[in-house]
C-alpha cells in the first residue's frame, strides 16, 4: 500500500492546479520529508510553487451489510453542537429503524437519545470528533429521520 | 516560509448499504490521528456501525499542511499553469508510474525546450522523485524512464510561449 499525496501548486497568475504522487504507507504526515523533498525539488525547478499538501490515509474492513428496510438515501439527521455552539450536522445513512437496534422512538421520526447505541456514538462524537473550526463536538442535541422513501415501521 | 500541519484531520467513513448504494460521513478529528484502522477512527466506526444497516469497508484520514506565508512565485517562459512536464517511471516490476507536474524553467530545458536536462535541478527533481515517491500499490520506483514537457495547444512556438 501507499500514502497518496496531493500538492496544490500556485503559479503568479493566481491559477493552481494540483500533483499527486504517492509515497511510502509508512508516511502519515502532511510534513515527512519524503513529501517535502520532492516539493522542494519541484520548487527549486519551476516558476510556481507548492501551498499546501494534503495525504490520504486509506483502511479497510471486511464488513456486511445488515437486512433492514432503510438503504443509504435515507438518514438519520444528528445535531450536534461543539463547544463555542456552532452546530454540526451529521447524516448518518441507513439507520436502524426496526426490531433490535432501532434508534427512532416509537413515532418512528424522533431518534431515541436514550437509546444505547445513539449513546455510545454521541458519547464517541463528544471524547474524539471536532468541529470544522477545531473546537470538540458535544453529545448530539437531538435528531430526526429524514430522507428516503417513507417506510410504513 | 515553513510548512504548517493542521490541527485536525478529517475522517471519512464509506457506507455501502444493502443494494450496493455509497454514502460517505466525514468527522473532524485529532491531529495526532495517523491509523485509518485504528485509533478514534476504529472508536468511530464502532459506533456507526451500531447505529446503522449499512456496513462500512473503507475509511480514510485526510491530513493537511500548508505554507505559512505565500511564496514567491517566478516568472519564467514556461510558468504558466498550462505548462506541464510529464514523467514517466517504472518499477522494479516494471509497472509504469507517470507523474504531471508543473513545466520547469525554460533553462532546465535541452535546445529542443522539451527535453529536460540532466543537470542541476532537473536532475535533482528526477533524484528526488526515484528516492522518495512509489507507485500506487506501494512498488518503489526505480528508473525513470521518461520526461518531456507537454505542449500546452495554442503556442505559437514549441521552445517559448506565443
Amino acid at each position: 500500500m501507499s500514502t497518496r499525496v496531493t500538492v496544490t501548486f500556485m503559479t503568479r497568475y493566481g491559477v493552481g492546479f494540483v500533483v499527486r504522487f504517492y509515497v511510502p504507507a509508512s508516511v502519515v504526515d502532511p510534513t515527512d520529508p519524503a513529501i517535502i523533498n520532492v516539493v522542494n525539488a519541484i520548487n527549486a525547478a519551476c516558476a510556481s510553487k507548492g501551498i499546501s499538501i494534503e495525504i490520504s490515509l486509506a483502511g479497510s474492513f471486511v464488513s456486511t451489510a445488515g437486512t433492514g428496510p432503510t438503504i443509504c438515501e435515507d438518514k438519520a439527521v444528528l445535531v450536534v453542537p461543539d463547544d463555542s455552539g456552532e452546530v454540526h450536522i451529521f447524516k448518518l445513512p441507513a439507520p436502524k429503524l426496526v426490531g433490535v437496534g432501532n434508534i427512532f422512538e416509537a413515532d418512528g421520526t424522533t431518534l431515541n437519545l436514550a437509546d444505547p447505541n445513539v449513546s455510545d456514538l454521541s458519547a464517541s462524537l463528544a471524547s474524539v470528533g471536532y468541529g470544522r473550526s477545531g473546537d470538540n463536538l458535544t453529545p448530539i442535541r437531538k435528531g430526526h429521520r429524514a430522507g428516503g422513501k417513507r417506510l410504513s415501521y | 516560509m515553513a510548512w504548517v500541519a493542521g490541527a485536525r484531520r478529517k475522517s471519512t467513513y464509506y457506507f455501502q448499504d444493502r443494494v450496493g448504494r455509497v454514502a460517505t460521513v466525514d468527522v473532524w478529528v485529532g491531529g495526532g490521528e495517523d491509523d485509518p484502522e485504528g485509533g478514534s477512527v476504529s472508536t468511530l466506526r464502532a459506533a456507526f456501525l451500531a447505529c446503522t444497516d449499512a456496513a462500512i469497508k473503507a475509511t480514510q484520514i485526510l491530513a493537511y499542511a500548508k505554507q505559512d506565508t505565500t511564496p514567491a512565485y517566478g516568472t519564467d517562459a514556461f510558468d504558466r499553469p498550462t505548462d506541464k512536464l510529464e514523467v514517466g517511471a517504472i518499477t522494479a516490476e516494471g509497472i509504469p508510474v507517470t507523474m504531471k507536474l508543473p513545466s520547469l524553467l525554460a533553462a532546465n530545458y535541452q535546445a529542443d525546450g522539451v527535453t529536460p536536462l540532466t543537470t542541476g535541478a532537473a536532475a535533482a527533481l528526477m533524484t528526488a522523485i526515484l528516492e522518495n515517491c512509489v507507485s500506487a500499490d506501494g512498488e518503489p520506483l526505480t528508473k525513470i524512464k521518461r520526461a518531456r514537457r507537454m505542449i500546452p495547444s495554442g503556442l505559437k512556438s514549441w521552445t517559448r510561449k506565443a
